[in-house]
């Protein structure tokens, strides 16, 4: 084992964290608004909503990520004559793409809240919207949260997806030394070791959540 | 460029020697994701009973293993079977595994995808067993089975039956996950298209035909597996909708 | 079936609605240049010497130093500054980068081959080398021949090589025929030489040069075999892009003339560069070729 070739190669790996968070935030944030927007489009009663909403989210689940990147760096700039950077391309890949796993979270949520509380909403003269967004949202959001969180650490994951098409996040910078230096075993440990820091300490915040949660509904 | 000005040429999905190339990377993503979903619901099953189970070092290996495989990214696994295992092996070791193993990116793939796959089949069987009522387990003990037969004959066929859609979900997941073995070489589909359009400049027939497969699998599987979900669901039990 | 009729339905409008984005005219990059004030040019990013990380994580190389001097011409033509925007590029995604507009121009270590030409354009040839094999020294391969039921690595992006190598074991020269293993990149190419998995890297020699200077023991290796093929180089241009194709030619020619071009390789590959390599006669008799009147 030489632990040298971290040392020595720490400042370059680790600014590719900060491009990786970038991605993550921005996959993440926009993930969610765009899920739970095609969440609560799929439990609606209007079909032209329904099911374009329900053969998006069909169709992005049927593929994996790693094409849908391809797409959007390769093959759209092709089709609209128009370039895409890479950051672009591979935010806007994630969000799309995770919208439809997002989704299927929040309409879990939503179908949990019972049905009273929607007719509760609608007596009490709100809108459809306006019960979905003051009364249902803020009751299934809470018990989104362990799936939400679980699903975002994979997400912080998936980032390193965007290696592909060069940039250079934290595991593609791991991979560029290992190229140079040959010093696989140790790369690829630390590299496991750094992940596993982050995420589970994204997984403990899940977990906290979870419990305060519980405790707040008792 | 744009789409008006592109000359659509879908022969090369069929014409020599890319069709060829097309079938081949069709079935590798098919025949790996296979076998490493064999691995990962043999090692999956086994975690699952092993967290379960009332002896504590097994719970404790079974939970350490979940928690490093769901804290890391499949695709540092990936590189550490590929780039970064065989040097555990002393050199003459190495040489030896590159000799008999011909494709050995192939295989790190497959140990990769099915033990990456496993952690997360052993999380639905956990949570599988655990749904499963105490009563089942104390009736199954006093017939006289014996844990190993318990588990055999009683928790994992039922806790099997219990968790089939997640369990589907999750096949879908190892299935599309295959794709990123193309990062260390493995020419599946994904891989083959973008390979081809590195000689024909056809990437956009050769991704759009991917993407068909990827759907048309992934559909197939889940059409099929809902049929199956409606046989085996067990009466008295909430049916998951749509 | 009504709801699945539907869905389906749903998924074919999905899929057209994306197709049928508006198609833009791209503008002449001459004038695009001079209205942004930007040009974007991709270098390699794991190809010693032509553009590679070094140690402290800067990235350096002849194709990099050979795009500062073209940022300079066109800082001179508009009389401005100009912002230099770099974008890594590999074997496999050289040629889609350009083709889609991402990047102006790209500066590798790329063969201009007919079939290339078909979607890209090229400029003059500036760089002239031949495919040899890189192996352990010591090693039994000497020459293409000896590859026979051996795994050979290449670029799964250098399409003029892995031709080259085709029409060899086609000739039968390579009897039994060789395994072909595709990296994505030279330098994992090289890590795999290193750690046994292949038993040759096969690409240009001026590359093998390279991974050979930068290893670890450079003595370890050995560049064998005389040249399979001959490699012109040309920088990438996208196509119908005239007047920055004569713009990109009169700067090489001028760098060339200036003797700013011998610098730069001598920086790179001469005797005390970084990747020692001497220059054949013909590519010496290439860049008299190229040194133009005005």
């Amino acid at each position: 084992m030489d632990v040298d070739v971290i040392v020595r190669n720490a400042p370059f790996i680790f600014g590719g964290l900060y491009l990786t968070a970038q991605l993550a935030v921005f996959a993440i944030g926009g993930g969610l608004v765009l899920g739970i927007l095609l969440g609560a489009a799929r439990l609606s009663r209007q079909p032209w909503l329904y099911y374009p909403v329900s053969a998006y989210v069909h169709f992005f689940r049927g593929l994996p990520l790693l094409l849908v990147i391809f797409w959007l760096y390769f093959l759209i700039p092709v089709i609209t004559g128009r370039s895409l950077n890479e950051f672009a391309a591979a935010v806007i890949a994630f969000i799309v793409y995770e919208a439809a796993y997002f989704s299927e979270i929040v309409r879990a949520g939503i179908q949990s809240v019972s049905k009273g509380q929607r007719m509760a909403g609608l007596s009490s003269g709100l809108t459809g919207v306006q019960t979905l967004r003051h009364v249902i949202l803020p009751q299934a959001l809470r018990t989104m949260v362990p799936s939400l969180v679980t699903h975002s650490v994979v997400i912080f994951q998936d980032t390193s997806l965007a290696y592909v098409i060069g940039l250079r996040e934290f595991l593609r910078r791991v991979n560029l030394v290992d190229a140079r230096e040959a010093r696989s075993l140790e790369l690829y440990l630390f590299a496991g070791l750094v992940y596993f820091i982050l995420c589970s300490a994204g997984t403990f915040t899940g977990k906290r959540l979870e419990r305060k949660n519980r405790e707040r509904k008792v | 460029m744009g789409l008006l000005n592109y000359h659509f040429d879908w022969s090369v999905l069929w014409r020599a020697p890319y069709g060829q190339m097309m079938i081949q990377g069709i079935f590798t993503t098919v025949h790996l994701s296979l076998i490493a979903w064999g691995l990962a619901l043999v090692l999956g099953i086994l975690i699952g009973v092993l967290r379960t189970q009332p002896w504590l070092p097994g719970r404790i290996f079974g939970a350490a293993y979940v928690q490093i495989f769901r804290n890391t990214p499949f695709l540092v696994h990936l590189f550490f079977w590929y780039y970064a295992a065989p040097l555990i092996l002393p050199e003459s070791g190495q040489q030896w595994l590159y000799d008999t193993v011909p494709n050995y990116a192939y295989w790190a793939g497959v140990a990769g995808l099915g033990m990456y796959t496993a952690s997360r089949v052993a999380e639905q069987f956990r949570s599988g067993f655990s749904s499963i009522p105490a009563d089942q387990y104390r009736a199954a003990y006093a017939s006289g089975l014996r844990t190993f037969q318990v588990y055999r004959w009683v928790i994992i066929p039922y806790g099997f039956r219990l968790i089939l859609p997640t369990i589907t979900t999750e096949f879908l997941t190892c299935f599309k996950n295959s794709a990123l073995t193309m990062t260390i070489g493995v020419m599946e589909i994904t891989h083959t298209a973008y390979y081809i359009d590195s000689f024909t400049w056809h990437g956009l027939e050769t991704t759009t035909a991917a993407s068909l497969v990827y759907l048309t699998i992934a559909w197939t599987v889940i059409a099929v597996m809902g049929q199956v979900e409606k046989r085996v669901y067990i009466p008295g039990q909430i049916r998951k909708e749509g | 079936m009504r709801v699945k009729k539907r869905l389906a339905l749903g998924v074919i409008l999905f899929l057209t609605a994306t197709v049928f984005v508006c198609s833009a005219v791209a503008e002449p990059i001459l004038e695009k240049i001079e209205r942004t004030g930007v040009v974007t040019m991709a270098f390699r990013e794991g190809s010693v010497p032509f553009g590679y990380m070094n140690q402290k994580g800067e990235w350096i190389g002849f194709g990099l130093d050979l795009g500062y001097e073209i940022h300079q011409a066109l800082e001179q033509k508009f009389g401005k500054e100009i912002e230099l925007v770099k974008k890594p590029m590999n074997p496999k995604t050289r040629i889609p980068l350009v083709v889609n507009g991402t990047v102006d121009i790209g500066i590798g270590s790329t063969t201009i081959t007919l079939e290339r030409e078909k979607v890209i354009d090229f400029s003059l040839p500036y760089f002239l080398t031949g495919t040899r094999l890189l192996v352990p020294k010591d090693s039994p391969i000497k020459d293409f021949s000896d590859l026979a039921e051996k795994r050979v690595g290449m670029g799964s992006g250098s399409t003029a090589n892995i031709k080259g190598l085709d029409r060899a074991i086609a000739q039968g020269l390579i009897k039994p025929e060789c395994q072909k293993m595709l990296f994505e990149e030279h330098n994992k190419g090289f890590l795999a030489l290193q750690q046994g998995k292949i038993h040759a890297y096969f690409t240009d020699a001026s590359i093998l040069a390279g991974m050979k200077a930068k290893a670890e023991k450079p003595d370890d290796w050995e560049i064998a075999g005389r040249y399979l093929t001959y490699e012109p180089y040309g920088l990438l241009l996208p196509e119908n892009q005239g007047e920055w194709r004569d713009f990109i030619n009169a700067a090489l020619v001028q760098i060339i003339k200036s003797g700013k071009f011998m610098e730069i390789y001598d920086k790179w590959f001469g005797p005390d560069g970084e990747v020692p390599l001497e220059m054949g006669d013909e590519y010496k008799a290439l860049l008299k070729a190229l040194s133009f009147p005005d």
